[in-house]
């Protein structure tokens, strides 16, 4: 049944069918072939109770907000006053991509939203550097996958939905992670200039009036994140409800720079309507495959089957980070996230590991997912936005990158405190 | 005797009534019962990713032949709503006397509205409010915010003066802690351990409910039995019905006790502090019930609805609907 | 050629359908998804402020995203953008790419219209029953599942068209008209109009700022 599983999956995708519907006719097969009971009269009921359910609305609350600060010329102000402050390393701006994915990402919920705001703002100013194109690249694909670590984020409320954690302790668990990963990535560019000093391109230096005249820049983004993680912690609104608040908030920076206008708005919402049609199809779908895997009876089979492993947590879970290393190749990392947590999870509790903490692992796997070939998308969204060259200079620019992210994925299982010692400190 | 195998979902998947009670009874009880003719599947609600509200849909479209859930998660018909209305129920005596007399009309109800047969209803441990809030008594509930999700029980929290908040379940806990709510109704012993008992400060007793819910077969599926299955699934059903009431109480009292001061089997006591309702708090809610959750439910429902009720419940718990 | 010039003639009509069909779901989407942010927000101000409540704008709003969601599909299948891998496609000579791509939308259509069928029985007997939410607000859940239901309709019906298009633009041999029907945008041209705008936006942006 795993077997066949797999195979009509990966069958169904590589023909190239689109992830949302290779998802949903996997669910309506799997229910024919295994099931005697009509699983596919099922199909609307759990559609329309996911379609309405409130956390999902995160989604295009978040996706909007993004386009907004976009369009308003908030990101390319940032990533300016960014270079001031962070381009005099050796590595250049490649400091502020990462630099500016991580603020960015404590704006913006979605890694795919984050790699591609800054890979527009970005490319055009890496020109005539002298870069090493590959390492530049690199650095944005992975500053971009910051964007579900750092709070707020799509993956975390997801994750948090379907394994009922805190999503407020998953948002501050995600924090120092975040800030930690980006560090890495710093210290990733840094080391690689200094041993190719050659691949650091020309040197940017500015004055220090220069970087306190640009400090006003990177307030737009700062408040953003303080209104909506803030307004959490301030017992002012629930995770949901901050996503609405920092639409609100997005637009009234946005009228402030007078770059609030309809036509902005209608070019934000239909960038926003086709990401949460591609997002909100593959959920749903995926909500779908999910019951029929239930019901078939595949979640209980491979979750006895792991059970009756016996292993040690350690080497649990590092079968689990193998398992979601080698899944991450091949499969998107939404539908990926919606048909494991729920059955890996209670497996993890049970061999006694936070949930939260997992929740934190799990958002640093999928992160590793968007950069591998051959299913990464935040290779493909930097090379779209690049429109030049192959997607190979792009995949390996990634690699340095996705090494240090196993160095992060190493020290979360060696120093859980890295996630847990905040959201600890605040509760 | 024909073989038959049946599929059947369960309610929670970590609570001991999917446990103890549903799961045996499918998969163990039925079988020796028939000489190992009746032969069942039954998988937790939260084992195939449903959230609850779909199950009686599911069970009427044949995706399931037997289904268990909260009668106060179905939607099309007043009178299921009646049985489970915010702060009618009080104790336990009052539960299975309200059960008893409604259990006729729900029956009614499941044959007309749902092409389902009834094999019983059974609770949950009860609905308390716990509150971050320092609170004596009901009076202390004005001006608060406790999260709501049903139409009778937002009735009774404006009726006591509080305001009504609806979030999402998953956000509830959280926005306890951070005070977004100030208050929020669960069952004891699944709050308990869920970690309730960290987020507020005081149980206060006001039950909501004790979350009465259905063991319900298809029609299509009952028709589809020959004459001995029915009369052993029937037949078995009752004990595990008595079995449900006794964990529903027991797992109720180990809740409050958990929450509270202990004695704790399952964990350390929570500490909560223990809010027990006054004589004056007691007829504060009665005025109240019927001032605001009766009377609105009574418009819903309608006159013919609202007479039985007042026959069956109202009788049970000394409560009346008004004309 | 006559035959060449009526293609040409139904592409051009296609493509205003599609640009206006895209401008109405837009404008009904940016109003909507305003109108639900600018909701939470008072019901968050309320609350905190006069400890009042709206009652029930989270339902409201998830009803207001489930038909966001609904009419924003339409959106993606008239810009193609829905994920589809093509590392396999990216390899196949031109007539097996057409295959995949017909084949793609072949599926996609059988996976949406089926889900519409299905959603059409649901809110049939949502209708038949006069199913209300067991919320505060005790909404007769067949309004909103009404208008969500249309605009599952509108997806399908924009993917059979688009799909009838395709079939058409192949038998006559257009490889272009076939090429902006069927083929993936996917991720690698998939934000390359949208970047047109985003880089206007961004130095109009900076200008006036
Ligand atoms: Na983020
Ligand atoms: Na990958």
């Amino acid at each position: 049944m795993l077997a066949t599983s797999l195979f009509l999956l990966f069958g169904l995708v590589l023909l190239s069918i689109s992830v949302a519907a290779s998802l949903g006719l996997l669910g309506l097969i799997l229910g024919a072939i295994y099931s005697p009971m009509p699983l596919y009269r099922g199909l609307a009921d759990i559609v329309w109770v996911n379609a309405i359910e409130f956390l999902l609305l995160a989604i295009p609350l978040f996706v909007f907000m993004g386009e907004v600060l976009l369009r308003s010329g908030i990101a390319a102000r940032m990533y300016e006053a960014l270079t001031k402050w962070l381009a005099w390393l050796p590595g250049g701006l490649m400091h502020t991509n990462v630099g500016a994915s991580a603020l960015f990402a404590a704006t913006s919920g979605s890694s795919v939203a984050t790699a591609a705001t800054i890979g527009t703002v970005a490319l055009p100013e890496a020109e005539s550097r002298g870069y090493n194109e590959r390492l530049f690249l690199g650095s944005l694909t992975s500053g971009g996958t910051l964007g579900i670590l750092i709070p707020p984020s799509i993956n975390l409320i997801i994750f948090g939905l379907l394994t009922n954690t805190s999503v407020p302790d998953l948002y501050m668990a995600g924090l120092v992670p975040g800030l930690l990963m980006a560090s890495i990535f710093t210290m990733t560019v840094l080391v690689a200039c200094l041993m190719r000093p050659g691949w650091g391109g020309a040197r940017i230096t500015c004055t220090w009036a220069e970087r306190l005249r640009a400090l006003p820049e990177l307030i737009p983004p700062v408040l953003i994140f303080l209104l909506v993680v803030g307004s959490i912690y301030g017992g002012l609104a629930t995770p949901t409800e901050a996503a609405g608040l920092g639409v609100v908030g997005a637009l009234v920076l946005a009228g402030a720079r007078k770059a609030l206008s309809w036509p902005m708005l209608l070019s934000a919402a239909e960038a926003t309507m086709r990401t949460t049609a591609m997002v909100m199809l593959i959920v749903l779908a995926a909500m779908f495959l999910n019951f029929v895997l239930g019901v078939i009876g595949l979640t209980q089979a491979l979750a006895s089957f792991v059970a009756q492993l016996g292993w040690s947590p350690t080497a649990m879970m590092f079968a689990i980070v193998v398992f979601y290393l080698i899944l991450g190749c091949f499969l998107e990392t939404l539908s990926m996230l919606i048909t494991t947590a729920p059955l890996i999870t209670p497996i993890v509790i049970g061999l006694g590991f936070d949930p939260v903490w997992f929740g934190v692992l799990m958002m640093v796997l999928l992160e590793m997912a968007l950069l591998t070939p051959p299913i990464g998308i935040n290779l493909y969204v930097v090379q779209s936005v690049r429109r030049k060259g192959t997607l190979t200079d792009v995949v390996i620019g990634t690699l340095p990158f996705l090494a240090a992210m196993m160095v992060m994925v190493v020290l979360l299982i060696a120093f859980p405190g890295i996630a847990l010692w905040l959201p600890k400190a605040l509760g | 005797q024909e073989a038959v195998n049946l599929k059947v979902v369960g309610t929670w998947g970590y609570l001991n009534t999917w446990n103890q009670v549903e799961k045996p009874f499918w998969t163990e009880e039925l079988k020796a019962a028939s000489n190992g003719k009746i032969t069942v599947e039954a998988l937790p609600m939260t084992e195939v990713g449903l959230k609850g509200f779909e199950v009686m849909r599911m069970l009427q479209l044949g995706v399931f032949d037997g289904a268990h859930g909260i009668i106060s998660y179905l939607g099309d018909d007043p009178v299921a709503e009646g049985a489970d209305l915010a702060g009618v129920v009080q104790t336990w005596d009052e539960a299975k006397a309200a059960v008893a007399a409604y259990e006729p009309v729900l029956a009614e109800s499941f044959d007309k509205t749902y092409d389902a047969k009834l094999l019983g209803v059974y609770p949950f441990p009860s609905q308390l409010l716990y509150c971050n809030a320092p609170i004596s008594g009901l009076a202390d509930l004005k001006g608060k915010k406790i999260r709501s999700y049903s139409k009778s029980m937002s009735d009774l929290f404006t009726g006591l003066g509080a305001t009504p908040v609806t979030i999402a379940f998953g956000e509830v806990v959280p926005a306890l802690q951070l005070g977004t709510v100030d208050c929020a109704v669960s069952g004891t012993l699944p709050s308990y351990t869920s970690g309730w008992g960290e987020a507020t400060t005081h149980l206060v007793r006001l039950s909501t409910g004790y979350a009465f819910s259905f063991a319900a077969v298809s029609k299509v599926s009952w028709d589809r039995m020959d004459e001995e299955t029915r009369d052993i699934i029937a037949s078995n059903a009752g004990a595990m019905i008595d079995r449900a009431w006794e964990i529903g109480q027991k797992d109720d009292e180990m809740g409050i006790a958990c929450l509270t001061d202990g004695p704790c089997e399952v964990g350390d006591p929570a500490g909560l502090v223990d809010v027990a309702l006054s004589d004056a708090d007691r007829a504060q809610l009665a005025d109240v019930l019927q001032a605001t959750v009766l009377e609105s439910f009574g418009a819903r429902c309608g006159a013919a609805c609202s007479a039985t009720w007042n026959e069956t419940i109202g009788r049970a718990v000394h409560l009346t609907i008004a004309e | 050629m006559s035959g060449g010039r009526t293609e040409e003639e139904m592409m051009n009509t296609w493509d205003r359908f599609s640009s206006r069909m895209n401008k109405a779901l837009t404008v009904t989407g940016a109003c909507l998804i305003l109108a639900i942010a600018i909701g939470i927000t008072a019901e968050i101000l309320l609350r905190k402020i006069f400890n009042e409540t709206l009652g029930g704008m989270d339902e409201l709003a998830s009803y207001g995203f489930a038909i966001f969601t609904a009419l924003a599909f339409s959106v993606a299948a008239l810009a193609r953008a829905n994920i589809r891998i093509d590392v396999l496609r990216s390899w196949c000579p031109r007539p097996a790419r057409v295959a995949l791509d017909l084949l793609a939308q072949i599926a996609l259509i059988a996976f949406a219209g089926f889900l519409t069928w299905r959603a059409t029985l649901l809110v049939g007997a949502s209708w038949a029953k006069g199913t209300t939410a067991i919320t505060p607000l005790a909404t007769p859940v067949a309004w909103p599942q009404s208008v969500w239901l249309a605009a599952l309709w509108v997806f399908v019906t924009i993917l059979c068209v688009m799909f009838g298009l395709s079939v058409r633009a192949l038998l006559r041999g257009d490889d272009a008209a076939l090429a902006t029907l069927a083929a993936p945008v996917g991720e690698l041209d998939e934000l390359a109009p949208q970047q047109h705008t985003i880089t206007e936006a961004l130095t109009t942006g900076a200008k006036e700022a």
